[in-house]
């Protein structure tokens, strides 16, 4: 289940739990010479207590052997739940907004894009520059204030969200503290430079900078309703919000790779368990081949070629979570074709398309015939050389439509398939398949309830996703993500969805919303998540726009006319929004159907034209984390 | 973690509309081990298969032997690691290895031979699967996904009855240490199976012979001389010889049966019985007396354990959990097992459980966790299988909300001390194919008038085929009349669970009949159905052999 608050925040709020036991009463607004408003704190009660702190203008008379002024209280914890915390936060954003209007316009427009830049900002300073908030020697008060800079001058950057609070006591007693009787020119100035708004706007208040500040140190929980990201059709701006972060951060120590590793899957060609970069290291790599001399692209990556395929495949191609399995449409003796790379042999199957396996690797999807399951156990036990997919263990449940997207739940949960509008990607064309955008379009979430010996469908769940398609659900079962096209069907980017749960007593769910987290503006085919939900992977045919990224000058520079509807794998990640091609394809070849095992190796196929296809693995998405 | 149909245990949807899709991923992950420790052993009785024919001829005694084998497997322990929960205890059976323990240990203890050893098939010595054990209660520390913040943090979710009861998740089948050691150790026979393809129902067993008595008899005129009982299972004949000294005259030998001493050989010199049962021998003298020697042998062709390397030992046993999810999705089923219902039940063409009604259980009347998503699951059954007798000691356990009626009506109170929900189940044992207590009330009908009618309802009389059947557990169609020993027979034999119960032609009396003379996984379906361990051995060796 998705937690917004990550262990680390969480032991963030409890720091200040702590610390607001220090205490802070009151505070009186200071008129200064700068003629904008500031607040210090009451000198009868937190300030002065250390002789040579307090300015002489405060009108505190120090005794000597009175105690050291303790810092005020940088932000009081709020209580109140995420979903009214996010109203009020948003709304001070607005009055943001309207205050730095004038003096930066859209600076702070509120925008999700926006939000998530600060919230990166804030979070990198509240690990850094704010880790002390006691400032209980000078050194940690200047320490403070060098980290607030960039380059020798006050960098509002650096504070993010806590730009707004410049004025409030704390940072007044980190200048007094710091720099002693001459504390004050220099803090104007840093206000005059960091605040938000810019002086001399009305700054917010103490109770509005712990609102707005406990709102981003939760991550900005429902954001997605309170800032709905509304595009017309047929545009596409990219942003990715903090909870895609927060996502990536638990995926990292729950999802599947943690999960496999602690049950000891055995990844294929990895001598030692836990070093990903040593996997496959027997297997030739592509440079050395007549074939792929150039396909690596990524710095420090290793592509290597696994297995030659010998026949035709048939749409899409998929690696089992141990990567020891390859499974694809086609083969020589059969329908379908699952390759043993252990083995070093292809299994001929009794279907015809579209397999998938469970991301724990206990079983796998075929379709053909109807939707067949089966226990990876008629892999591994023995040495097949057929499969009718009838063996032991084998089922044919109904209601699984072909591009289904299989997963297993993780920790004893539900398990979902969804279903939407696509198209077929057979990996034949010179294009990307296009994407059908309805108006009426919708996702529909099937659970599939886990009784404790399998599963079973029980309800389904919709959302309307007007002109969003060919929908993906995580291994984890955490996001969804769809294509959208730019109206004409030609895809133009990724809309990623994370699935909320609403639970009722005994953990029944009671209601799925799917609200949209992120928007990724690349063209490219049907997407698919790492296992961690830390990237996206899928394959793009070269349009003129791509021609500057291949290495050309231009669409029109005619050394880039044969490169037209080759086709790269691209990785995006979720939490910046970066996209890399981490393959470098040459005229006529197409590198297809990428998909994640568990470690993070991609594997992927390569078409030249004619016979073999390759089979291909990269570790770029390791080497780029 | 369980995958689709598997044991002869697993459930079915009857409907065939959806069927199971996906896996019920929440075994015993690796922190939960460490939480656990190392599994407890279980403390078999090892006299107990003295007491064979005792418990062959009695369903009163089979029953109290039963219920002390469930009082041990549901004895408190506590847990490894301290809980936030004052004296956090788990039942001994919540210990146990799962499919991801027998991975993470095999891997261990192979990855561990040379090359050399892992070509010759080298065997694992008990002090190395000791230290793979160990080994495998801190294998989480050796994650980086598992510090050892996160460790304490997941310990101190840990807070209360419902939550420790999640440790170990919702995985099927667990297994003693004596089960989890033999089967690794077993490696070479299990790939050799798996190679050759499994044996066929006739293996020739390996015969050898029992001296039971030899003893000099001397009668005078008209006199007679017993001995016994003498217990002589399936598969096993009792040679008694009777060799008079020389210058005597003979006497008549005689070999009785059962209860009513029938007379199953009359002679004078050697008598040979193969039927099962409880014997007596009786030497009668004629009219000038007798003196000679009595010679007691009995003949055992010990069944092929083709798969293993030999039978399981006394303390192996695996059990089969069927937990259920509570939600308003999946209305948790109540099922009669009374006399008029068993009845009904047994009459049909292909007897199958039918629920009788649906009901909520409260947390305190049944055996329940709580998953972090909020998900409840609630213990509907266990089924237990101990090696302590020859065909295994086959035991099931089943949630009633009418629990003190028929087969918890002789519940002692070993188990009622335990506490807790542990009084709301009711249990049903079988120790052979065949039922030799002529006594269709099992010796219950003066003390526990329900369980009598219930037991009789399902007697087919002596030497019929016995009966144990759990209503959650063998849910599949033609198992309401089951007996556990019949389906587990086939264990890696390619026979497939499903086949046995319905395949009337080949497995008669719904598969509760003997069907073969070899018992290829000495009857454990952990190798080949549900955790399918011998596939995951032969991954773990195919992973260690590839490049």
């Amino acid at each position: 289940m998705l937690t917004p608050r990550t262990p680390s925040l969480l032991s963030s709020l409890l720091l200040f739990t702590s610390l607001g036991a220090c205490g802070d009463d009151g505070r009186a607004p200071l008129e200064t010479d700068a003629g904008f408003d500031m607040q210090v704190p009451d000198a009868g009660t937190d300030m002065a207590t250390e002789p040579d702190a307090g300015p002489e203008d405060s009108g505190v008379d120090a005794a000597p052997d009175m105690p050291p002024e303790m810092a005020p209280v940088f932000r009081n914890p709020v209580e109140t739940d995420d979903e009214t915390l996010a109203s009020e936060a948003v709304a001070i954003l607005f009055t943001l907004q309207a205050a730095t209007a004038t003096t930066c316009p859209g600076c702070y427009e509120v925008t999700r894009a926006n939000i998530r830049r600060l919230w990166d900002q804030t979070m990198a300073s509240w690990g850094t520059c704010f880790g002390d908030l006691d400032l209980v020697t000078p050194e940690a008060a200047q320490a403070a204030l060098d980290c607030f800079e960039t380059e020798g001058a006050p960098d509002r950057d650096r504070l993010g969200v806590f730009a707004t609070g410049a004025s409030l006591p704390w940072f007044g007693f980190a200048f007094r503290r710091a720099l002693g009787d001459d504390w004050e020119e220099p803090y104007l100035a840093f206000v005059a430079d960091v605040r938000i708004p810019t002086p001399p706007e009305t700054a917010l208040t103490q109770e509005q900078f712990d609102v707005l500040t406990e709102w981003f140190l939760r991550g900005t929980p429902d954001v997605e309703r309170q800032v709905p990201h509304l595009q017309p059709r047929g545009s596409c701006e990219s942003f990715a919000d903090a909870s895609v972060a927060l996502l990536a951060e638990e995926g990292a120590i729950s999802g599947w790779p943690a999960r496999n590793e602690a049950a000891a899957m055995l990844m294929h060609g990895c001598p030692t368990p836990g070093s990903p970069l040593d996997c496959l290291s027997t297997y030739p790599e592509a440079a050395d081949t007549a074939a792929g001399a150039d396909w690596n692209v990524v710095a420090g990556s290793k592509t290597r070629v696994l297995f030659e395929v010998p026949y035709d495949s048939s749409y899409w191609t998929k690696t089992s979570p141990s990567g020891r399995f390859v499974a694809h449409g086609g083969g020589i003796s059969a329908g379908a074709s699952i390759i043993d790379l252990s083995r070093d042999v292809s299994v001929g199957v009794d279907a015809s398309f579209d397999p998938g396996f469970f991301p724990d690797g206990s079983g796998f999807m075929f379709q053909g015939g109807g939707t067949k399951v089966c226990p990876t156990s008629i892999l591994t036990a023995g040495d097949p050389t057929t499969l009718t997919l009838t063996e032991p263990g084998c089922t044919s449940p109904d209601g699984i439509g072909l591009y289904q997207h299989v997963g297993a739940a993780l920790e004893g949960d539900d398990y979902w398939v969804v279903d939407s509008v696509w198209d077929g990607d057979p990996g034949s064309s010179d294009s990307d398949p296009s994407v059908s955008e309805r108006a009426d379009a919708d996702l529909t979430l099937y659970r599939l309830i886990n009784t404790g010996a399998g599963f079973e469908l029980s309800g389904e769940f919709f959302e309307q996703v007007p002109f969003e398609a060919s929908a993906v659900i995580s291994p984890t079962m955490r996001v969804v993500v769809t294509q959208i096209g730019n109206g004409s069907g030609t895809p133009i980017g990724y809309v990623l969805r994370r699935i909320d749960l609403t639970r009722g007593p005994g953990g029944t769910v009671t209601n799925v919303s799917l609200p949209e987290i992120a928007r990724y503006c690349y063209p490219g085919g049907k997407a698919a998540l790492a296992l961690d939900d830390r990237y996206l992977v899928t394959h793009h045919r070269a349009t003129d726009a791509d021609a500057v990224d291949l290495g050309f000058t231009g669409p029109s520079d005619p050394e880039f006319a044969p490169y037209r509807g080759i086709s790269n794998i691209y990785l995006v990640d979720l939490i910046s929004g970066e996209r890399t091609r981490i393959t470098n394809m040459q005229p006529g070849q197409r590198a297809l159907f990428p998909s994640f095992r568990s470690d993070g190796w991609i594997y992927y196929l390569v078409r030249t034209g004619s016979l073999p296809e390759y089979v291909v693995a990269t570790d770029a998405a390791i080497v780029l984390r | 973690m369980s995958l689709l149909a598997a044991g002869c245990a697993e459930p079915v949807d009857p409907s065939g509309v959806c069927g199971e899709v996906g896996s019920a991923t929440g075994a015993a992950t690796a922190p939960d081990r460490r939480v656990l420790g190392a599994a407890a052993d279980y403390p078999a009785d090892l006299a107990l298969e003295g007491r064979y024919g005792e418990l062959v001829r009695s369903q009163r005694v089979r029953r109290a032997a039963a219920w002390d084998a469930v009082a041990k497997l549901l004895a408190p322990v506590p847990t490894h690691e301290a809980l936030p929960t004052a004296d956090a205890t788990v039942p001994l059976w919540r210990t146990f290895y799962d499919r991801e323990d027998f991975g993470r240990i095999f891997q261990n203890l192979y990855g561990e031979l040379s090359p050399e050893e892992r070509l010759a098939r080298a065997p694992l010595s008990d002090p190395r699967v000791d230290e793979a054990f160990l080994w495998n209660v801190g294998f989480v520390d050796s994650l980086g996904s598992w510090p050892e913040t996160r460790f304490q943090d997941y310990l101190a979710t840990l807070d209360s009855p419902d939550a420790v009861n999640r440790v170990g998740g919702v995985g099927r089948i667990a297994m003693s240490p004596a089960m989890t050691r033999h089967i690794a150790q077993s490696y070479p026979q299990v790939l050799d199976c798996l190679d050759d393809g499994p044996p066929g129902p006739e293996v020739a067993g390996v015969p050898r012979e029992d001296p039971l008595l030899r003893e000099a008899v001397a009668l005078g005129p008209c006199s007679s001389a017993g001995f016994g009982p003498i217990h002589i299972g399936r598969e096993e004949t009792l040679r008694v010889t009777l060799v008079p000294r020389e210058g005597s005259d003979v006497a008549r030998l005689m070999v009785l049966e059962g209860p009513d001493d029938d007379l199953v050989c009359d002679g004078t010199r050697e008598c040979e019985v193969d039927a099962p049962g409880d014997h007596s021998v009786r030497v009668v003298a004629g009219e000038s007396g007798f003196a000679g020697t009595l010679d007691v042998r009995r003949s055992v062709v010990d069944a092929p354990v083709t798969c293993l390397a030999g039978a399981f030992p006394a303390d192996a046993v695996s059990v089969a959990a069927e937990w259920r999810r509570i939600d308003p999705a999946l209305p948790f089923p109540t099922f009669d097992t009374s006399a008029a219902a068993l009845a009904e039940l047994v009459a049909t063409e292909t007897p199958t459980w039918v629920p009788d009604g649906e009901i909520l259980p409260g947390d305190a009347g049944i055996h329940s966790q709580r998953l972090e998503s909020g998900a409840r699951f609630v213990l509907a059954g266990l089924h237990i299988r101990t090696r302590e007798l020859p065909q295994g000691f086959a035991i099931t356990l089943w949630w009633s909300a009418d629990p003190d009626t028929d087969f918890g009506a002789d519940r002692p109170e070993s188990i009622r001390a335990l506490g807790g929900p542990w009084a709301n189940y009711k249990m049903c044992v079988a120790v052979d194919f065949t039922e030799l207590d002529d006594d269709p009330e099992g010796g219950f009908g003066t003390d526990a008038p329900t369980l009598a009618a219930a037991l009789s309802a399902v007697h087919e009389g002596r030497g019929g085929p016995t009966w144990c059947s759990n209503p959650y557990i063998d849910a599949a169609p033609g198992l309401a009349v089951g007996n556990c020993v019949g389906c587990h027979q086939h264990g890696m034999s390619g026979v497939r669970p499903g086949e046995v119960a319905t395949d009337e032609a080949r497995f008669p009396s719904n598969g509760r009949l003997p069907a073969r003379s070899n018992y290829p996984s000495d009857g454990s379906w952990a190798l080949d159905a549900g955790d399918d361990l011998a596939a995951r051995i032969n991954e773990i060796v195919d992973f260690f052999s590839s490049p």
